[in-house]
């Protein structure tokens, strides 16, 4: 009987060392890291103590450095930037600090617009002299959109994306098979084009069988030609069908042209399929030819089109996880971890993202020139070859744009995977995932929330 | 007693071990979601070769032979 209070005890010991050691472990993981010191009453300036407490917390909680500099701004000037949102404010005073004087002299409502834009493009847009920053700052729309827009510009089920995936590679497949038909039969009806110029002017001993021979080479070049044309259509189709980052309205609008030159293409083709003399044949060549005469273009915009809303949409994305490493950058500042090391390569991120931008931004306008120089031409009913040619011309020079945007994009992105693993390694008092930081599908921790998605346009 | 009490402790140092096991945390659990920014970008990348694709342009030559051969 000796050992029961003994084990009494022990067993009270196992109990209270089982039941809180999951607590002290969490208690570990959860520590909140340093708390912000009361920075601004340790500046002992007096604009920055005349300040209400809203705008002192506001403050309060900005990095050493862009305090440092705030802190010189005329009063009126500290407290619009002290109104601005947290990732704003790093944002704006990521300027140098001469240019932070004229920027912090802005209205609230401008301020507020030019903060809600990247950070090289406020570096950038800060270089401007007062009115023409003013004028720049006037001209781009800023607007906040549900978050679901950033994600994708329409939704499409699963079943359909697949099922437009499967009709573009077989698009694909039939395109190129139907290239080879034609060339294959090109080359032959080449070869044998001397004899036929001959057998057309004096019927030798073979002519009939050569004439045979052209003509049956012929037909399938215009019908493998109409067939290159509308799998080449339907391979535009498809990827319209498919993409998320085209608007519905103007994925329907391609797609209701596509089909309608499918449809003239099809008749042109079946002209051809049933040709039965050398005439019915050259008058199908011609319909043909003459249909893809004006789809070729309406197509070629089309593809530009859907490349572009491709491209758009990923700089849109590429913004928004711009703004949420702001945001999270910001919290981190909040609670007094410094982040200073992650600044170049934050910069380098910004630098792509506004280099994207600009270069798709110059290609959507080239594009709107190819548009409107199409309408132009179709307006009198005669497409010239020189309205042709200037429309191509366009078309190039906006793929061109837009394969720099690409290339940008993806080194944008490439360093954000960069900046989201360095933070995941290095910064681990940040309690947010390499994937959080890259994907805006991931919502943010809730301690740290989410900042407004916002669309800029101009 | 002695078997009682040694069950009990194993059933507390059981209970202890699987519950102070780390929780993986909403946010980790979602670390390997799909990259969907990369997605697009490949899927815009793919778009964009078809805008300088020749594939389609010499359908016009083709039958322009047609119709000056037959």
């Amino acid at each position: 009987m000796t050992f029961r209070p003994f084990f009494a005890l022990l067993l009270a010991a196992v109990l209270i060392i089982s039941l809180s050691y999951p607590v002290m472990a969490q208690g570990a993981d959860d520590m909140p890291a340093r708390p912000v010191a009361e920075r601004i009453k340790n500046m002992h300036n007096e604009k920055l103590d005349a300040l209400d407490e809203k705008a002192k917390e506001s403050l309060n909680s900005l990095n050493e450095r862009a305090l440092d500099k705030v802190q010189n701004l005329e009063k009126r000037s500290i407290e619009k930037i002290a109104t601005l949102e947290k990732q704003a404010v790093r944002k704006i005073t990521s300027v140098s600090r001469e240019r932070l004087d004229a920027v912090s002299m802005l209205d609230e409502e401008r301020l507020n617009k030019l903060a809600k834009l990247g950070n090289a493009r406020i570096k950038e847009l800060s270089q401007m002299d007062e009115e023409t920053l003013r004028e720049k700052i006037d001209s781009i729309t800023v607007s906040a959109v549900p978050k679901e827009m950033m994600l994708k510009a329409r939704a499409i089920p699963a079943a359909s994306v697949a099922e437009a995936a499967e009709r573009l590679g077989i698009a694909k497949q039939l395109l190129a098979s139907a290239r080879d038909r034609v060339a294959d039969r090109a080359a032959e009806l080449k070869s044998i084009k001397s004899q036929v110029a001959t057998c057309r002017e004096s019927n030798g001993t073979d002519c009939e069988e050569i004439m045979q021979k052209s003509f049956d080479n012929a037909k399938i070049i215009v019908t493998g030609s109409a067939d290159k044309a509308i799998e080449a259509l339907k391979k535009a189709k498809a990827r319209i069908e498919g993409s998320e980052t085209m608007d519905a309205a103007g994925a329907e609008a391609a797609i209701v042209e596509i089909d309608a030159a499918i449809a003239s293409l099809e008749s042109a083709k079946s002209q051809a399929e049933s040709a039965e003399t050398v005439a019915q044949l050259k008058e199908a060549a011609s319909g043909v030819k003459s249909v893809w005469r004006n789809a070729e273009d309406m197509l070629k915009l089309h593809i530009a089109k859907a490349a572009y809303a491709g491209t758009g949409f990923t700089v849109k994305r590429l913004s928004h996880a711009e703004n949420r490493l702001e945001w999270i950058l910001a919290y981190a500042d909040g609670q007094g971890i410094d982040t200073s090391g992650l600044d170049a390569k934050a910069s380098e991120f910004s630098a792509a993202v506004e280099k994207a931008r600009a270069k798709a931004e110059e290609s959507g306008k080239k594009i709107a020139e190819a548009r409107d120089a199409r309408e132009a031409a179709l307006a009198d009913g005669n497409v010239t070859d020189e309205e042709k040619a200037a429309v191509k011309k366009l078309i190039g020079e906006s793929s061109a744009l837009l394969k720099e945007a690409n290339a940008a994009a993806k080194e944008a992105h490439a360093i954000l995977a960069e900046i989201a693993k360095t933070i995941r390694e290095s910064y681990k008092e940040i309690k947010v995932t390499e994937s959080q930081i890259v994907n805006a599908e991931d919502e943010l921790p809730e301690e740290i929330g989410e900042p407004e998605a916002v669309e800029v346009t101009g | 007693m002695k078997m009682l009490f040694v069950l009990m402790v194993g059933i507390l140092l059981v209970s202890g071990c699987t519950s102070s096991q780390p929780v993986i945390p909403a946010d980790t659990a979602t670390e390997n979601s799909p990259d969907t920014t990369a997605q697009i970008i490949s899927e815009a990348d793919a778009a964009q070769e078809d805008i300088g694709s020749a594939e389609t342009d010499d359908i016009t030559s083709d039958l322009d032979d047609v119709i000056g051969t037959i």
